[in-house]
């Protein structure tokens, strides 16, 4: 297959060849899917989301300028999409407080995040991240999942790169004490 | 940020809640884009037409007031004259053998844009 790079892609799709555009969803629907999945729990709807995407993505393709990657562009696309998706809903998700966390040691951080334990530990912490809110949600996928660079991961979220480390670091805390304690509820 | 790419659990915790994408999900989008890209191209057609259309209005309704108001020309006579004017044209006449050539100039551009058409249309076919 010939093989095109982005910016070749792009331009010969907004000269109406638009099949090249299935080349674009090859490479993109399933860290796209991805992404949307862990942001939203069902799985219906995230795959309606992930085609709302690419739909908005061919839409707005003329505005895409190339001062960042396309895939940094898809992404904050798909993160859009699923805030407003989520917002029209009430969601509650539980407040740690900030005293729990400073206190908390980074060696249990490290133990409890970094080895595969048992099956029960393993659903409590997927339980914990369901209880993160989605801002959390987008960033750790980015950074573990799609092994996003803190740079694009602060381009996507639109925030600084210094309050991603920031709140990679947070959050890796957070997970740690709603794996622990399961008074915490979805809401 | 050396901490966190040692975050096995984390990243299998993550991996598990994600799934795959069902079997023709990229055909069915993909069937999505291109009724976009048709909704798009003929929106986009609609829209130089009218910009088309809304240009040669101007341009008539100028021309109409130049007529009118600078060389006094009155549109209603003229039209009400045209069909007397019509039928004494002799085309043996010096101004009918002229009428007659520039008919067939006319003719012979519209066929050319014709041809010039359907080859480019054949040529993107064949792209």
């Amino acid at each position: 297959m010939e093989h095109l790079d982005e910016k070749d892609l792009v331009r010969r799709i907004l000269e109406g060849d638009t099949y090249q555009f299935s080349r674009l969803l090859e490479r993109y629907q399933r860290p796209v899917h991805s992404m949307i999945r862990q942001l939203v729990s069902c799985r219906e709807e995230a795959e309606e989301l992930t085609q709302d995407v690419f739909v908005k993505a061919f839409q707005s393709l003329h505005k895409f300028r190339g001062d960042c990657s396309l895939s940094t562009w898809l992404y904050r696309i798909a993160y859009n999409t699923a805030i407003s998706a989520i917002r029209k809903r009430k969601l509650y998700f539980p407040d740690v407080e900030e005293t729990l966390l400073n206190n908390l040691p980074d060696d249990s951080v490290d133990e409890l995040l970094e080895k595969v334990a048992d099956e029960a530990q393993m659903q409590r912490l997927e339980k914990a991240v369901d209880l993160l809110p989605t801002e959390e949600k987008a960033l750790i996928s980015l950074y573990y999942t799609e092994n996003k660079p803190v740079a694009d991961i602060a381009a996507i979220l639109q925030i600084s790169q210094d309050n991603v480390k920031v709140k990679l670091f947070r959050i890796r805390k957070k997970l740690v004490v709603l794996t622990n304690n399961e008074t915490y509820e979805p809401g | 940020m050396k901490r966190m790419n040692q975050d096995n659990a984390l990243r299998e915790a993550l991996h598990r809640r994600t799934g795959d994408l069902p079997y023709g999900f990229d055909r069915k989008l993909m069937e999505r884009i291109l009724l976009e890209a048709e909704r798009k191209s003929r929106k986009s057609y609609y829209r130089s037409l009218g910009l088309v259309s809304a240009v040669a209005l101007a341009l008539i309704g100028g021309a109409m007031y130049a007529l009118y108001h600078f060389f006094s020309f009155n549109m209603f006579s003229f039209f009400a004259s045209l069909p007397e004017y019509l039928s004494g044209i002799n085309l043996q006449s010096g101004s009918g053998l002229a009428f007659s050539f520039y008919t067939y100039i006319a003719l012979l551009v519209l066929i050319l844009l014709g041809i010039d058409n359907r080859l480019r249309r054949r040529l993107k076919k064949g792209e």
